[in-house]
This record gives C-alpha cells, structure tokens and sequence, in this order.
C-alpha cells in the first residue's frame, strides 16, 4: 500500500481542480485549455490511427487537451462515450460514427448540453441532431481517381469488376465516382461485375476466383479498399493469370509493396491525417468566434508505381 | 388388447397378443428381457403402432395413435426411468402439460389443491415444493403415479416399480397400490422379482418370445412354474453351487481403513483367492461408495489398499484398472456403456491397448474376433459385433459390460448390482460365470440389494451401515433375518 | 456387409448423390461454367481453409465440447507467424517448415490454455472459448500493432498459391488431402480416435473403462487450435502477410456449419472427417454458384443458412426413418 500513497496522492490532486471546476462550471469559457472528446469507430484500424496522430499534432500546435476513445465498432459503445464527454463537460466533441445513422441521439443529447458536435470521415446519416461541421475525404473525388487509373491501366478497353462494399456510405460514393470517371474517360471499358465482399480480404480472395472463373477476358479489378485490392491479387496469382489490373484505395503499406512489385496498378489515396487536422482547424476556427463551412472536402490522391520509387 | 403383433426389421416382436385387465386388478407381466412386455406396453401407450389385433377399453374399440391420445383414454404410464423434470417441485410435476390457469397467469393455489387432493387419496406426504431432483427416488415414483392419477387414469401401467426401492419402500408401494385397486383403477405390473408377485398381483400372464405362454391366478401359478413358462426348460436352482475357498488361499485384496467422508468411514475386510463377499445393506448405506473408492472411481480421503500383498496407489479410474480391479457398475447405461458405439466397440473400450498393432493403429479384424468369441461364451443375443449396444436389452447389454471387464484378466472384480433389471436366464448366466471367475483365481466383491442373492452367492457377508461395516457373517450363519436385522439397525 | 457400416455407406453415398446433382443443376443454370475443372479445383481450393478448421472442431464436437477460438486463432498464429519470419535469418524450406512449426505450437498453445479449466474445472468450453476467441483477437492486434504485417521473404508464395503438374493441383488443395487423411485415421483408427468417441458418447463410463478424459480432452483442444495454425499459415502464405483482421468472425461459424451439415452431432459421440469433408464442400459449391450465377449477397446469406437447417433437417429425418424401418 505504501508504495501507491504518492501516487494517490498525486492522483487526487490532479482530480481534485478538475472536480471544483466541474462543480462550478458554466456554458461560458473556463480557465486553462480548450478540451476536445474524440470518439472513433475503430482504433484499430490504421486508416483512423493516422487520422488520430494528425488531430494530435494539430492540436498540440493550438494547445487543446484532446482525449481519444475507441467506440470498437459498437454503438451502443459510441453512445455512452459521448455521455461521459458531456458530463465530463468538454468544449467540443469530435466523431467518426461507427453506425451514421445510431449517432443521431448521441449528437442530440450533446447539442442539449450546448457542446459543438464535429464529425470527420464518416457523416451523421440521421435526420436528428445538428453538426457544426463534417470534414472527409471526398470519395466520389476519389473514386473518380481510382477510375482514371483503371482507364489507362486497361488502354481504355474491355471488361472490369468491382470488389464491394456497398452497405458503407463513403464506399458508395467511391464507387459512383469509379463508374462516373470511366464514363466520362473510357466509356469503351464495361464493369460487368459488382460483388460484395464485405472489405475483407479472405472473402474478397474468394469472391475474385469466382468472377475470374466467369469472366475470362477480365482486364481489371476495383477493390474497394486495400483488403479488397489484394484479397484479389491472391486469387489472380492463385489461378495463374497475368496482366489483370488491380486499383485500390488507401495505399496501405501492404497495397504500397504490391504496387511496387506491379501486382497492383495504383492506389486511391486518402489523407486521414489531413481529415485530423482539418478537423482540428476547423474547431480552432468555431471557437476564435469564425463561421465555419458545414462541409470540408479533402481531396484524394493517387499513389502509382511513380510514387513507390 | 387382442390379437396384438408388431414386427421390427428382422424381428419378430409380438405374435398374436391377447391381454385383458380388469378394474381393480393388478396383472402383472413377465418374461425375460426381449420377451415383447416393453413393445406390448408401447402400443398401449400410443408410443409404437401395432400391425395387427385391437385394443378395447370399457368395451369399445379405439385407436390409440399418440401418446395423448392414450392419456385422454385413462390409460397411464410410469417408466422405468422417471419423466420428471428434476428442477421442478411435486406440484408443478404433477400439473404440467395440464396446468391450471387464472386469465393468463399460472393458478399455483388451484394446482397446489390439486396435487394435495391427490396425495391425500393415496394416503401419502411429501415435500411439495423442493425440486424432485433432491428427493429419493421412491418419492419420485410416488410423484409419477400421482400425476398419471390427476389425469384420471383408469389403467396404469408400472414397468419395474420396485428395482430401485428398498424394502420399506416397496411396502409403502404396495400399500398405495391397493389404495388404487381398491379405487378401481387396473393396474399392468411389469417386474422381473418373482418373489413380491404373490403379495401384489391378482394374476400373471408370462410373455417368451414375442408370445403370451400362460395366463394364470397367482396363487394358483408358483414361482417355479413361472419360471419354466419364462425360459421355456426348468431351472435346478437360482444359484450355482459355489467353489469352497481354499483354507490357505491368500488374500488377493485387502483394504484398511478406507475412509471417504462421509459415505465411506474406516472399512477394512479383506478378499482371498476364489472368494465371493457380499456387501448388504440398505440404499445409501455407502456399499456403491466402498467399491467405487476401492476402483479408483473416487479418490479416498485415506486408507490402504493392497492387491496380492503389493500396496499400490489409486487416483484414478485408470490406475485401478493398471492394478487388476474390474468395476462392474451399478448404472450400465449411465456408467457402464457408450451406448451410441457398436457391441465390439464397447468389448474392447478398457484394454483396447491388446488390439494396437505395431503401426499403431486399431486392428478391427482382431476387435470383432475376440468379440464374436465374448458373444458365444456369454451368449449374448446381437445380431452383429457392429450393433448399436443401445439397441440390446438389459441382460444382454449388462453381458457387454461383463465381456469388457473379461478381458482384462482382473484379479479383482468389483460387482455393483450385478443383476439389476435383468431377468432370471440371464441372472443365472451371470451368476455362472462368477463361479467361472472365483474357480479361476480371481476375487470377487458384490454389492448387492437383493437379499437372496446375497445370500446365494457369497461366502461371506458384509453388512454395511453408515458407511461401516457393522457386521459379518459366514455363509452358513447368514439368515435373512438376521442381514436384515443388521443392516436396519434393529436388535439381532 | 455389416449393418452400421452399410447405413454408413449409404449416408456417405447419398451426401455425393446430393452433391451430384446440385452439381449438374447449378452447371446449367450457370451455362456450364460450374463444372469446369478449373473451376472445380478452385472451389476445393477455396474450401480447404474451412474444412481443416473443420477438422479441429470436429475431433472437439464429438468429445461434446466446442471452440469458439478458432477464427481469431487464424489471426494470432498468422501475425506471430509473419513476426517469426520476418525476424528470422532462414531461407527457403527451413523457413518455411520452422515457420509453420511456430503456428501449430502458438495454436496447440492457445488450444492447452483453451482446455485447462475446462478439463480440470469443468467449465463449459462455450465459456472458455469464447474468452480465448476475445484474447487471441486482442493479442493479434497488440503484436502486429493494429496493421498487416508483411512478410519480406517471397518463399511462401507456393505454399499460398502455387500448384503442382502446370496448375492443375494447387498446393493448399494437396494440405487438404493430407489432412484428411492423417485425421481420418487419427479418429477412426487410433485408439485416441475411439477415446474420443467414447468420451463424447458417455464420458462416465470412459473414465470408468481407464480413459484419461482429461488428457484426450486437452488433446482434442490442442489439434484444434493446430488445425487453426495451420489455417493462418496458408492465409499469410496466401496474401503474403499475417493480418490481425483476417479473422472477421465468420471463419468460426463457418467451420462448425461445415461439421454440422457432415453429419457430426453437437451432442457428441458421433461425426466422421469425412462428414466434414462434405460439408465443406456442399457450402463451398453453394458459395461459388450462388457467385456464378450473380446471385445477391444478402440473399446469399438466407440460402446459406436454408440450406444448414435443411441439412440438419434432413440428416434427422433419415435417422427416423431408419430407426422406424
């Protein structure tokens, strides 16, 4: 026991201001640092690892106290996180909502505590609630670039499948801009095959074998994002075919190897640590007073051979 | 039932059955195991469909297709092994299926009433509202015919009502079993102990073969007779004449001080070379718990146990098994047997290490000769070592046990219940063998509830009582007034 | 021929007849593409990770018990794995083999820890399972920090996708034989295999002939979590990486799906590999053709499980019938 006391001690110290302020707090600005709570769908994905290392250092610039918590794909989980924000009465809420619709009564019972909701890379779908700002990558952009890969991948010609995703909102988009962009560039290539693999890669590996087995004179393949990408690879390298050209999304560093080695063409990329600063811009812009865009786009590269070197 | 048969593939179950019962009578039916009582007894509850006869109630013909069906008749049945759910108190025993309701909601009181009114006709009391699983099983039985009564039944069927009883409680049966007669309820008494038929039973059809062989008044139908109807030949005598033990035989096993709180305190007898000693005794008087800790089956708190002189250690089924014990268990089809696995698979089960080649792998041709060579030895009625041992009856499934404690060459056989719920030809087949076993050199301790084979079988009796052996007797003082008196606790 | 093993033939034979003309009904409706042998072979390709999984499970459905760990196993032994073979310094057939060697012990490991309180305190296995399924999962995440690790040695490249005799015997397919094989006669030959049974058919009366449960118990668990070792092996061979998302959940359930639609009981004492085998099969055809013949997803998933439940349905019925035959 004696070994705990100092730090104990030390332990309530820390609570102890925290609490009389929590007691005496008002809606108006207290003393010390701004605090922003930031609940996100998944931590364990890299995708939001990268977004969280870009709200870190953003912040760190502004000097706010930032608090990440892993909602672990549960919204159940989601919801009374954003609870303990509110009671822990923080200035600003950050979300990557793991179910878009669910969210709405989280965001509504922090807009009753007057705490700013802000959501980045995946939107409140719900009609409730009000969201002072969404910051994502804008996927229809990107899936337009995924596209304009595959066209000149395939000297704009012959027939493509898709690796889907279709019950996930910014894949859908991914995949109206893909269709949009070959429309627009290569209309001469035809997307014959549109499967739903639900983003994993064993499923993806599987699915390809069955798409490959129909359609023979296959000359590409969209995955919609890397898993999908190279759950694909498998199957083509497995079934000992060649000169399929296979375009991901989010350059992971798997999908960048691949690359590389030219079993993937090119990749979509987004910039989730961008997604986290911007959001971290645009709390900084709310709470200097400024009025702040309901919609921030960030755009979506491409990641090529060129790029690997 | 008239004219009943039934065919199962390759067998002839019932041929041409006729069987009547009287209001207020109590007939019972035998025969050995396979006989066709089981089937006959299924059609009357709706459970198997006869292919041929008919079955009249109060004079009219009816068709008796599911087991409600036979419940809407009157016609109630009390298996061998209980059908009550073991969580559920009496009361709610006794009313389900039929509960009573109020609106919506379960009408405790009504049902409560209902299953009071019931024991109150059967002049018995019981704990209404603890769950069944914690009350002896006579309580038990007494529940199941309380059930079949609330539901009005005029024919009750009783398959082996007394196998697991003790002494007191078959008296207390028997008694509520002429409450019934008396009541006008007829009664279908299935039993394999001749000896109780005289008191209970009004008359005794004798089923062999899927056929009925006699139908006659008890009183004018002795055991002897019906045991020839039964097996069809005479039998000289229940018993085989046993071996004397050799005055300097030694001793084979000798256990001291075994003591497993609180069932088993401080027992030590010892066993030669060629001798039989019975443990007798009341249920619950801990002679399962003594020869299940002897085996290794529970561990015990402490004393020794020495096998030809050697002192060895048992933790385990397994080691007692390395140190010559065969434990032939009370409960062959909970304990005993895997009753999913064929005949030969069951043979071989504790020593299949006799059928591993040098590749390691089962021989299978090796399994099913030594099997054949148990079927013929012990006669055992399967139509191939790849039977299901869940399809055999009784005698012949308690022969499997008995094939696979054989062939390990056991200097110690540890019988528990060795003929429970099996008939009188395979009683006696058993009964033989052990003298095979004892003339061989080997050991034998035998647990058992029925006095006469106790007395018949045993060169010496222990009477175990509170987990202790209270008394001893030779063979030629035992009297079975005497053992009772013991294990009673009553003054001798 | 013997009565239990005609009835056992005649099983086994109606499960290919079934498969049979599945098989010729899909290949029409597919315009032929089904039954092309390329085609074929890929579907046994793509079922030999569901049916050695099944395997495992098989030996611990028939004791009666269950593993839930199974799936998130595959995630663990193909990030240690991939861990193992990045930092070693082997080349070649030595890294492969001490590779796998790695996976089958992570995995006979998990499946010891899997075994321990149910053997020595009795436990449910859905419990203890279950907490291994979370750990394994967790502890997956831990060591390849949350993302794929990527094998730096191309060596594995055959063992994932290669195949023998100019790629008409993909490599994982002649695993899958060699497993079946050694695992039949694991069960139905070696007196472990009858342990086993008799464990699963009346654990008393095995215990009573001299069986040590709890070591055949612990065994049956160990060859479990191996048989998902060995699944994570040819996934990292397969995509050249051990990711901890590999497991999404479903490889589990899959698995006891293929075991149950082969016949063996959840109530134990029954089940063959080859029951396994079958099944497998049956949901592989299924998931291919339903591909084939661009069948939605989420109808995909409603005929998968009608056609689980109509096994089992099925499988029972026959039993009645013959039972009352």
């Amino acid at each position: 026991m004696k070994k705990f006391g100092p730090a104990a001690l030390a332990a309530i110290a820390l609570l102890l201001p925290a609490c009389s302020s929590n007691s005496s707090s008002t809606t108006t600005t207290k003393a010390g640092p701004k605090t922003i709570g930031v609940s996100i769908q998944d931590l364990e994905a890299q995708f939001y690892q990268q977004m969280e290392a870009g709200m870190k250092s953003e912040a760190a610039k502004f000097g706010y106290k930032v608090t990440f918590v892993d909602a672990s794909r549960d919204s159940a989980r989601q919801q009374s996180q954003v609870e303990d924000f509110i009671s822990r009465k923080v200035d600003a809420i950050i979300l990557t909502p793991y179910d878009s619709q669910a969210i709405g009564s989280a965001i509504v019972e922090a807009n009753n505590a007057n705490i700013p909701v802000f959501t980045a890379d995946i939107a409140n779908a719900s009609k409730q609630g009000t969201v002072v700002s969404h910051v994502a990558s804008n996927n229809v952009q990107g899936g337009q670039q995924a596209g304009m890969l595959m066209c000149a991948a395939v000297h704009n010609a012959g027939s493509v499948a898709i690796i889907d995703e279709p019950e996930v909102t910014s894949v859908q988009d991914r995949v109206r801009g893909f269709r949009m962009a070959l429309q627009q560039h290569c209309p001469n290539v035809k997307v014959v095959a549109d499967v739903d693999s639900g983003g994993t890669r064993t499923k993806a590996n599987a699915d390809t074998g069955d798409v490959l087995q129909r359609y023979k004179d296959l000359k590409g393949i969209f995955g919609i994002n890397d898993d999908s990408a190279l759950g694909a690879v498998a199957a083509i390298q497995a079934a000992g075919l060649k000169g399929i050209a296979v375009v991901g999304y989010d350059a992971s560093p798997e999908a960048r190897a691949a690359i590389k080695n030219g079993s993937m063409v090119g990749d979509a990329i987004q910039h989730p640590d961008v997604i986290g600063a911007k959001t971290i811009d645009v709390i900084h812009d709310y709470f200097s007073g400024k009025t702040v865009p309901a919609r921030i786009d960030v755009p979506v590269g491409t990641y090529t051979k060129a790029n690997a070197q | 039932m008239r004219g009943i048969g039934k065919s199962f593939p390759g067998v002839r179950a019932l041929e041409d059955v006729s069987l009547d019962l009287q209001a207020g009578e109590v007939h019972a039916l035998v025969g050995e195991n396979g006989a066709g009582k089981s089937t006959l007894m299924k059609i009357l509850a709706g459970a198997l469909a006869a292919d041929t006869g008919e079955i009249a109630i109060d004079g009219k013909t009816v068709t008796i297709g599911s087991p409600r069906t036979a419940e809407n008749l009157g016609v109630g049945m009390i298996y061998q092994e209980f059908n009550l759910v073991p969580a559920l108190n009496a009361v709610d025993n006794i009313v389900l299926g039929n509960e009573p309701v109020n609106g919506l909601l379960l009408d405790e009181g009504a049902a409560r009433k209902r299953a009071e009114a019931v024991f109150a006709e059967l002049g018995i009391t019981l704990p209404l509202t603890v769950g069944t699983s914690s009350l002896r099983v006579a309580q038990q039985q007494m529940i199941e015919i309380a059930k079949v009564l609330s539901r009005s039944a005029r024919i009750i069927v009783m398959d082996e009502p007394t196998a697991a009883l003790t002494n007191n409680e078959i008296t207390k049966l028997f008694e509520v079993i002429r409450t019934l007669k008396a009541r006008g309820v007829g009664i279908v008494y299935i039993s394999h102990r001749l000896e109780e038929l005289p008191d209970i039973a009004d008359r005794v059809t004798v089923l062999r073969d899927g056929r009925v062989i006699e139908t006659r008044v008890t009183k004018d139908f002795p055991p002897d007779d019906i045991i020839r109807a039964m097996v069809g030949r005479r039998l000289e005598s229940h018993f085989p004449d046993l071996p004397a033990v050799a005055p300097d035989a030694p001793v084979v096993l000798a256990v001291r001080d075994l003591t497993r709180a609180p069932s088993v305190n401080g027992v030590s007898f010892e066993v030669r070379r060629g001798e039989i000693v019975g443990l007798a005794g009341l249920v619950g008087a801990g002679r399962t718990e003594i020869v299940r800790a002897i085996a290794g089956a529970d561990i015990p708190e402490q004393g020794a146990i020495d096998v030809q002189g050697r002192a060895i250690r048992i933790r385990s089924p397994h080691d007692g098994i390395a140190a010559g014990f065969a434990f032939i268990t009370e409960d062959r089809k909970a304990q005993g047997l895997v009753l999913g696995m064929s005949v030969r698979e069951n043979v071989t089960l504790a020593h299949l290490e006799q059928f591993v080649e040098r590749d390691r792998l089962i021989d299978r041709r090796k399994e099913q000769a030594t099997t054949r060579e148990y079927i013929e030895q012990l006669d055992i009625r399967t139509p191939s070592t790849e039977q299901l041992v869940r399809n055999l009856s009784g005698g012949n499934q308690q022969k499997v046990v008995l094939a696979k404690w054989l062939l390990g060459n056991a200097k110690v056989f540890l019988f528990d219940e060795p003929t429970r719920g099996i008939d009188v030809g395979a009683k006696a087949e058993i009964y033989n063998l052990m003298v095979k076993l004892v003339n061989g050199g080997a050991g034998i301790v035998m647990v058992s509830s029925e006095l006469p084979e106790v007395l018949g079988m045993a060169h010496r009796i222990l009477v175990i009582r509170g987990g202790r052996i209270v008394r001893e007797f030779d063979r030629a003082q035992a009297t079975p007034d005497a053992v009772i008196a013991a294990a009673t606790g009553a003054a001798a | 021929m013997k009565a239990e093993t005609r009835t056992y033939w005649l099983r086994a034979g109606g499960a290919v007849a079934f498969l049979i003309v599945l098989a010729l009904v899909i290949n029409f409706a597919s315009h032929g593409t089904f039954l092309q042998p390329g085609n074929v072979v890929r579907v046994l390709r793509q079922i030999t990770y569901n049916f050695i999984m099944g395997v495992g499970e098989t030996f611990v459905i028939i004791t009666a018990g269950i593993d839930l760990s199974i799936g998130s196993l595959i995630s663990l032994t193909g990030v240690v794995m991939a861990l193992f073979a990045n930092a070693t310094g082997l080349h070649g057939f030595a890294l492969i083999a001490a590779t796998l060697i790695v996976g089958l012990a992570v995995g006979g490991a998990a499946g010891f820890v899997n075994a321990v309180p149910v053997v020595k305190l009795n436990l449910p296995p859905f419990i203890t399972t279950l907490a291994m399924m979370q750990i394994a999962l967790g502890l997956s995440y831990i060591l390849s920090g949350g993302q794929p690790v990527p094998l730096q040695s191309t060596d594995f490249q055959n063992t994932g996708y290669g195949s023998f005799l100019h790629t008409i015997v993909p490599i994982p397919v002649i695993w899958m034989i060699v497993v079946l094989i050694v695992s039949s006669v694991l069960l139905m030959r070696t007196r472990f295999g009858r342990y086993v049974f008799a464990i699963g058919g009346n654990e008393e009366a095995a215990r009573l002939a001299g069986i040590s449960v709890g070591r055949v118990k612990t065994a049956v668990y160990v060859i479990s979590g191996m048989c998902a070792g060995m699944v994570g092996f040819l996934y990292m061979s397969l995509f050249s990486s051990g990711s901890p998302q590999t497991a999404t959940g479903n490889e589990m359930l899959n698995a006891i799906a293929a075991v149950v639609v082969g016949g063996t009981s959840l109530m134990g004492g029954r089940g063959a590999i080859v029951g396994t085998f079958f099944g497998a099969l049956l949901i592989g055809f299924l998931d291919n053709a339903m591909n084939l013949l661009q069948i939605n997803s989420y109808l995909q998933w409603v005929v998968l499980g009608g056609v689980i439940l109509l096994a089992v349905v099925l499988d029972e019925l026959r039993k009645r019938y013959l039972k009352r035959a």
